[in-house]
């Protein structure tokens, strides 16, 4: 992914994580934007950030200028995002202008008039708090208060240049009509703003998902695309952006061990720091084993490591861990480990995604482990699948934590699943566990198909299970064909046969 | 009944001095000794505009008898405007 380049127009960061990276350093200053959506977007929730996060972080004070919204109601429903707009009133550094109709008046409009009082209106308010940033939401409920829709529109151009001119970046709200077609439903859109932004709100797989798509800005340049974003009491409205997280992330080349001894040897020393590895097997492969083997090793090196699991509850992972010898109530209680058991199902991807942060955020682990990956795949599309894959492991490399992720494939035998197709290029280590038929007997294999930078051993060992954890032993010789899923045999002897049988280490 | 009118105009404009010949012209002849009459221009008061919600120039508003009504627009057809203040309703 290219580095942001130099933007010839200057830009005021918005307040609204992950906007201004997609937008390459914000809302264009001094320039008209307009946020188009349909209703329950986020446009009103978008708008206030960027008046809020002015008046509060960057010191440039801000009027709202509502056309919809009581001004009463509004103060009222982002009360929740910890915004106290009547605090920011008093302390003049905020000012609402109320537009909004009051339906105890009667109206008649005898024509040809002009919005004049509204202008001075709203000149009076920027003037008052010496405001920077003006947003104006949203002006589709001002054309139905008056006769011609053509002078509401010009009206309404002449306060936006008349704004510019007093120095403000203005943002407009406009309402979408469902059926998307064009960007707004009152011909404004056209010649009102040098910049669009469409938020969307689309039920997906019976899931809501949100994004956000910069289709134009004037004179500068974005990254295209729609990206998914999230409103959430904590931060309000927060964008995730993918593609803009670089590749320029450092890599040690320090190992650390996975907790089992010959994985280590099988890898070339042992895994790299700071680097995403999956482990990809059918049910019952030992997956979880894995992690638990993970948990071992960051207690034994006193590392923090965080958890996050999709498919076992609490009480279960720490029953399976001990009977592998893996003490997780202790190891929590000294508060090395942390258990995060979410189900998939219970919000959205991007929401998810978000939580991770957060909490990767809070804890500062060395390690993570997310048991499986796969199960977040469930409730998604491959798309947002493949983003929310993106952002969790750019965001972990960016904290130089090591990754540890699961991959429950759907078949017994061979084969790769599609999260694999879809994440595979995308982690640095890729250990495969499979299971193995021979002479009619389950076996367990184990192989590293991938190992990004270093030597690795290309055998498939076989490994057991027991109460000690994972033991690994010697490779499957005379055997051709276990990914395939269909193995054969070159036996040349009984007595090469038997020896295959029995492992190294029994000899 | 005395009605309590106030007219918004914005600045000493053409505009502004016709809608203020209008309302009186219909005030002296219909509404005689019986109103109160008051101008404010938005440009010198926009705090007043703000707190009675003025958007357009001219507004003529009926502040009393209620409900508050808002006349918006040009006043050069005084019967749509004697309409619009309901004289006749009120009489």
């Amino acid at each position: 992914m290219p580095s942001p380049p130099d933007y010839d127009l200057s830009k005021l960061p918005s307040g609204i994580a992950g906007f201004d990276a997609i937008a390459y350093g914000g809302v264009p200053e001094g320039g008209s934007t307009l946020i188009a959506g349909t209703s329950g977007a986020g446009k009103t929730v978008f708008a206030l950030q960027f008046l809020h996060a002015g008046a509060t972080k960057f010191g440039q004070n801000a009027v709202f200028v509502t056309c919809e919204e009581r001004p009463a109601r509004l103060v009222r429903n982002v009360r929740g995002f910890g915004w106290d707009l009547e605090r920011l009133v008093e302390e003049k550094k905020f000012a609402i202008v109320d537009l909004s109709a009051d339906p105890q008046e009667e109206q008649v409009d005898l024509g040809t008039l002009h919005l004049t009082a509204l202008l001075a209106r709203i000149e009076a308010a920027v003037r008052r708090v010496d405001a920077k940033r003006v947003v104006l939401d949203s002006v589709g409920s001002l054309f139905p208060q008056f006769a011609d829709p053509g002078m509401v529109r010009r009206e309404l151009l002449r306060i936006i240049s008349y704004l510019l001119d007093l120095g403000t970046t203005v943002i407009v709200t406009i309402e979408r009509g469902e059926n998307e077609q064009s960007i707004g439903r009152f011909g404004v859109e056209e010649y009102i703003a040098d910049n669009v932004v469409i938020l969307r709100n689309r039920l997906e797989r019976e899931t809501r998902r949100r994004t956000i798509e910069i289709l134009k800005t004037r004179g500068t340049i974005h990254q295209r695309g729609e990206y998914p974003f999230t409103i959430d009491r904590e931060d309000g409205l927060t964008v995730v952006p993918l593609s803009s997280t670089t590749l320029e992330q450092s890599a040690p080349d320090s190992r650390i061990t996975s907790g089992i001894e010959m994985l280590d040897q099988m890898t070339g020393g042992g895994l790299y720091e700071s680097s995403i590895i999956l482990v990809s097997g059918a049910t019952g492969t030992g997956k979880t084993l894995m992690v638990a083997e993970q948990v071992r090793a960051a207690i034994r090196s006193n590392q923090k490591i965080l958890l996050f699991a999709a498919e076992e509850g609490r009480e279960q992972l720490c029953r399976n861990a001990a009977a592998w010898g893996v003490d997780f109530v202790g190891a929590e209680e000294s508060g090395l480990l942390r258990i995060e058991s979410h189900s998939p199902e219970e919000i959205g991807l991007e929401d998810h995604l978000l939580r991770m942060k957060r909490r990767i955020a809070e804890f500062e682990p060395s390690r993570i482990a997310v048991d499986s990956l796969s199960a977040f795949e469930r409730v998604s599309t491959p798309k947002s699948f493949r983003e929310f894959v993106i952002g969790l492991t750019s965001y972990v490399k960016v904290k130089r934590i090591t990754a540890l992720f699961t991959n429950t494939t759907s078949l017994l035998m061979g084969t790769e699943s599609v999260t694999e197709t879809h994440i595979s290029t995308i982690t640095d280590s890729i250990i495969l566990l499979r299971y193995v038929e021979i002479n009619g007997e389950m076996r367990r294999g184990i192989m590293v198909l991938k190992m990004r930078g270093t030597w690795h051993e290309k055998a498939i060992r076989e490994y057991l299970i027991d109460g000690t954890g994972m033991r690994i032993l010697g490779p499957f010789t005379g055997i051709h064909g276990i990914l395939s899923g269909v193995p054969t045999y070159t036996f040349s002897s009984e007595a090469q046969r038997l020896e295959a049988l029995i492992p190294d280490d029994e000899v | 009944m005395i009605f309590r009118l106030s007219l918004y105009i914005s600045g000493e404009s053409a505009r502004s001095y016709a809608a203020i010949r209008h309302i009186q012209a219909i005030a002296r002849s219909h509404l005689t000794d019986r109103h109160e009459l008051e101008f404010i221009d938005v440009l010198k008061d926009p705090e007043r505009a703000e707190r009675a919600k003025i958007m357009a120039t001219p507004t003529l508003v009926r502040e009393f008898p209620g409900p508050r009504k808002k006349i918006m627009g040009e006043f050069g057809d005084h019967n749509a405007v004697i309409q619009a203040l309901e004289i006749e309703i009120y009489n």
